[in-house]
């Protein structure tokens, strides 16, 4: 491990702190895989070397500090994975997770086939064909669809963003989370978008957007009952750009004067407050429909995580009171 | 001061470890490879391993079910005539399988059938690679694991080869795995035909040279042995060495070791004389949902008054509640398989066989009856060979071998079979009219598509209750299998792409 950072502030309203650092971890517990024919699919051993490094950046002013005070902060965290060896393996599918792992890559690399829109003559899904020479052309063959790298699910740069604000006996608390770059495949969209292939599963209301009529331009293909062209299997038809800002919290409070009279004789301090979380979350990509709370995998409710609850939106009042 | 030493005591807490004598590394519900060999008891325990992963519903269920809805006569209902298939087998019947799982466990029955499968040829390997470590009392054992590892392969080759009638010695043919499996990444390649088929022999041989009976019919033993053999000769055209095993399995030919058209009909679930070999699943060994009755089973009969033989067996019933409230012995997991409308009309009306006791819809097909519990679901036994498979084998041999060609003699023992059945009687004995008696005879045991590759015909489904795509193949399509597992070319270096079935090569 190795970490060097400076800390700086100036004009008592500037502060700040920059870090890198930079960690190798080897003989990292891994499920090495085997043939089938052992009878294994997999063997865990103390076999996979990875490093980790990044910059670790905050930044933060008080602004004023006079009858109102605000405060503002903002961290940035950039940190990139690369896989070192695999038991001397290389290019593994991690297939619960809908990943490749490479050396000289990332643990988080998406891979599956690349969609290529519907048909608008036949209503068939598309997907792309990339032939030895690097040719792309189109499919409506999930089995010769190729498979490809897709992204990280895992942002360029992560982080807050606060301001604190208080004025008299009021304060103010504004919190946003940001998450630039990575992707999301979102397993509970696809499940509800199944194009028949089960048919007494539930549907999004977005399968009325099937294709019905020819030259008819959509992105959802035709419906049909045990539809077995898997028009709805893995691929980028329900990846998405996660690049988000979400209002994490915000909290005002108001602490009571200590002059109320008799209420001050019992009560040495109290503070009321209303808060919320969650409020809410805007993607960069406007056609992501699923939930807000982004695993480092990226992967709702898929195989390995077959079940995703949203977070709640909660709205919190409070008093605290000092005897 | 006691407040001191606790302290103290408390404070050592992070320089103490535990030692390794306190951490009991062997498992306390398993065989290590150390102490395997210590008793015939411990080696009985190893292939008793190797049963249960050959009867495990990753591979008997989902292989032997899929050999009989990737044929022509069995089907799974699509789903929305109130039997729900949950994705089982109906992408087998489909014909929609790929390398690996692409969405939904469904898209890859392989992986699942091939791991299980090997698991169970790795558990005979323990026995078969130590032989000369196996102590005493071990000789049945040993001719057992020879025995069940030669009838995983075979099945391996049904389920993932083409068939040896067309493509002879050299067509792709099995991973012939025979040591323990390891991390050492010393696997084996793709050998051809030629050599599994001989593996399979080998095996099978070995099986019935040694084999002491012991165990019973629960069990692998040397009637079983001989019939595999057989069946195996005959996968590859080999019709005198089919009828030379067949001399050692013993059939009279004349009737009287097959069981009676009531034992035919009461179920299937219970092992008797005809069966050589069969699987005994019980509420520890079997998973209930996923075991074959829970898929073939609704009924005995729509209602009392409409058992075998009356005019109203056979007929449809309203919807699945009718069903719940008056269906004789009714005992349902998923079922799910259907007999197709075409196939229950080859079979004559008294055809002690003809197990349909009724549809839901015209488009689903016909409940199948033929596979039932006792009494509680998935608790049954299940055959893996009969004898009435001699008399359809010695009859093809008879029909088709050029040195011992006795027509005649093919069909007096068709017949004998078809008279125990009450079946139809065949006047003129050809190889369509014995495959047709096989269907009739043998359907759920999964050989339906194992006959149509060894015949060489197409596939042809008929009938507007074949919902899928896939009506009809040429004849040696390479379809009529599954893809071979990418995790196994993926991680085996003696293995390529071009190690893959060819439908699924890139």
């Amino acid at each position: 491990m190795f970490n060097i950072g400076v800390d700086f502030g100036f004009w008592e309203r500037f502060y700040g702190s920059v870090d890198y650092f930079n960690k190798t971890s080897d003989g990292l517990l891994y499920d090495v895989p085997l043939a089938l024919q052992n009878g294994l699919n997999s063997i865990t051993m103390n076999a996979a070397k990875t490093v980790n490094s990044g910059f670790e950046i905050v930044l933060g002013a008080n602004i004023l500090r006079s009858d109102v005070v605000w405060n503002m902060d903002l961290n940035a965290s950039f940190i990139k994975d690369e896989i070192k060896d695999l038991n001397g393996e290389n290019d593994i599918k991690m297939t619960d997770y809908q990943k490749i792992w490479s050396v000289g890559g990332s643990q988080y690399e998406f891979y599956m086939p690349t969609w290529a829109g519907v048909d608008p003559q036949t209503g068939d899904a598309l997907w792309y064909k990339v032939d030895d020479s690097g040719n792309r052309t189109k499919t409506n063959k999930y089995s010769e669809a190729t498979y490809e790298r897709q992204g990280r699910s895992t942002p360029l740069v992560y982080g807050g963003y606060t301001n604190t604000l208080s004025y008299k006996n009021f304060d103010l608390l504004i919190q946003l989370n940001y998450n630039i770059g990575g992707k999301v495949y979102d397993n509970l969209y696809a499940n509800l978008m199944h194009d028949g292939t089960t048919p007494n599963n539930n549907m999004h209301v977005d399968a009325l957007n099937a294709w019905t009529t020819p030259g008819q331009i959509t992105d959802v293909p035709k419906y049909s009952i045990n539809n077995s062209t898997s028009s709805s299997s893995l691929s980028t038809r329900y990846l998405y750009d996660a690049t988000n800002i979400k209002l994490k919290t915000i909290t005002l409070s108001y602490t009571l004067p200590k002059n109320l009279g008799l209420f001050s004789k019992v009560v040495a301090g109290a503070k009321v407050w209303v808060s919320a979380d969650n409020l809410c979350t805007w993607f960069a990509d406007k056609d992501y429909k699923g939930y807000d709370d982004l695993d480092i995998f990226g992967i709702h409710a898929y195989k390995m995580y077959p079940y995703s609850f949203p977070t709640p939106r909660t709205f919190t009042i409070g008093a605290n009171l000092t005897f | 001061m006691k407040i001191k030493y606790f302290a103290l005591a408390f404070l050592m807490l992070p320089f103490m470890s535990c030692s390794d004598d306190l951490l009991y590394q062997d498992p306390s519900t398993s065989l290590i490879d150390e102490n395997i060999f210590e008793s015939a008891d411990n080696v009985n325990g190893v292939l008793n391993g190797a049963y249960s992963w050959t009867g495990h519903y990753y591979y008997m269920t989902l292989g032997q079910i899929s050999l009989d809805v990737m044929g022509n006569d069995m089907k799974i209902t699509d789903g929305t005539y109130g039997f729900s298939t949950y994705n089982w087998l109906m992408y087998a019947y489909a014909y929609q399988q790929y390398p690996r799982v692409v969405d939904g466990w469904w898209s890859a029955y392989s992986p699942y059938i091939w791991q299980t499968a090997y698991k169970a040829i790795d558990q005979c390997n323990q026995i078969i690679a130590n032989e000369d470590k196996l102590p005493e009392g071990c000789e049945d054992i040993l001719a057992q694991a020879y025995g069940l590892r030669g009838w995983n392969f075979l099945n391996l080759y049904h389920l993932f080869c083409t068939s040896y009638t067309n493509t002879g010695d050299e067509g792709q043919g099995l991973f012939l795995r025979l040591t323990p499996g390891d991390a050492s990444g010393e696997n084996v390649g793709r050998s051809n035909l030629k050599a599994s088929m001989q593996r399979i022999i080998d095996d099978f041989t070995y099986a019935y040279e040694h084999c002491t009976d012991k165990s019973g019919n629960y069990f692998m033993n040397k009637k079983a042995a001989a019939l595999l053999l057989a069946r195996t000769h005959l996968d590859m055209g080999n019709y005198d060495l089919a009828l030379d095993a067949l001399s050692k399995v013993g059939s009279s030919y004349d009737g009287s070791d097959l069981m009676s058209a009531e034992e035919y009909q009461s179920g299937f679930n219970t092992i008797n004389d005809e069966w050589l070999w069969g699987f005994n699943y019980t509420s520890e060994t079997s998973n209930i949902y996923a075991s074959i009755p829970s898929f073939y089973y609704i009924a005995k009969a729509k209602d009392d008054e409409s058992g075998f033989g009356t005019p109203g067996y056979g007929t449809k019933v309203e919807n699945k509640d009718y069903l719940s409230e008056n269906a004789v012995e009714y005992l349902v997991g998923y079922g799910t398989v259907r007999a197709n409308n075409s196939f229950v009309g080859i079979f004559g009306n008294g055809d002690c066989r003809k197990l349909f006791p009724f549809y839901v819809n015209e488009k689903d097909g016909y409940a199948v009856a033929k596979f039932s519990s006792k009494g509680s679901l998935g608790i049954a036994d299940y055959p893996l060979c009969r004898m009435a498979e001699a008399y359809l084998i010695a009859a093809e041999c008879y029909l088709m071998s050029s040195t011992q060609k006795d027509e005649a003699k093919a069909k007096d023992i068709l017949n004998k079979l078809q008279e125990k059945r009450n079946g139809t009687i065949s006047t003129d004995v050809t190889i369509d009219e014995i495959w047709k008696e096989r269907r009739r005879e043998l359907y759920g045991e999964g050989f339906a598509l194992p006959d149509i590759k060894r015949l060489q015909k197409p596939l042809e489904r008929t009938g507007e209750d074949h919902w899928c795509s896939v009506v009809s193949l040429p004849a040696n399509s390479p379809r009529m299998m599954f893809p071979i597992p990418a995790d196994e070319l993926d991680y085996n270096k003696q293995a390529d792409e071009n190690d893959q079935n060819e439908y699924w090569r890139n």
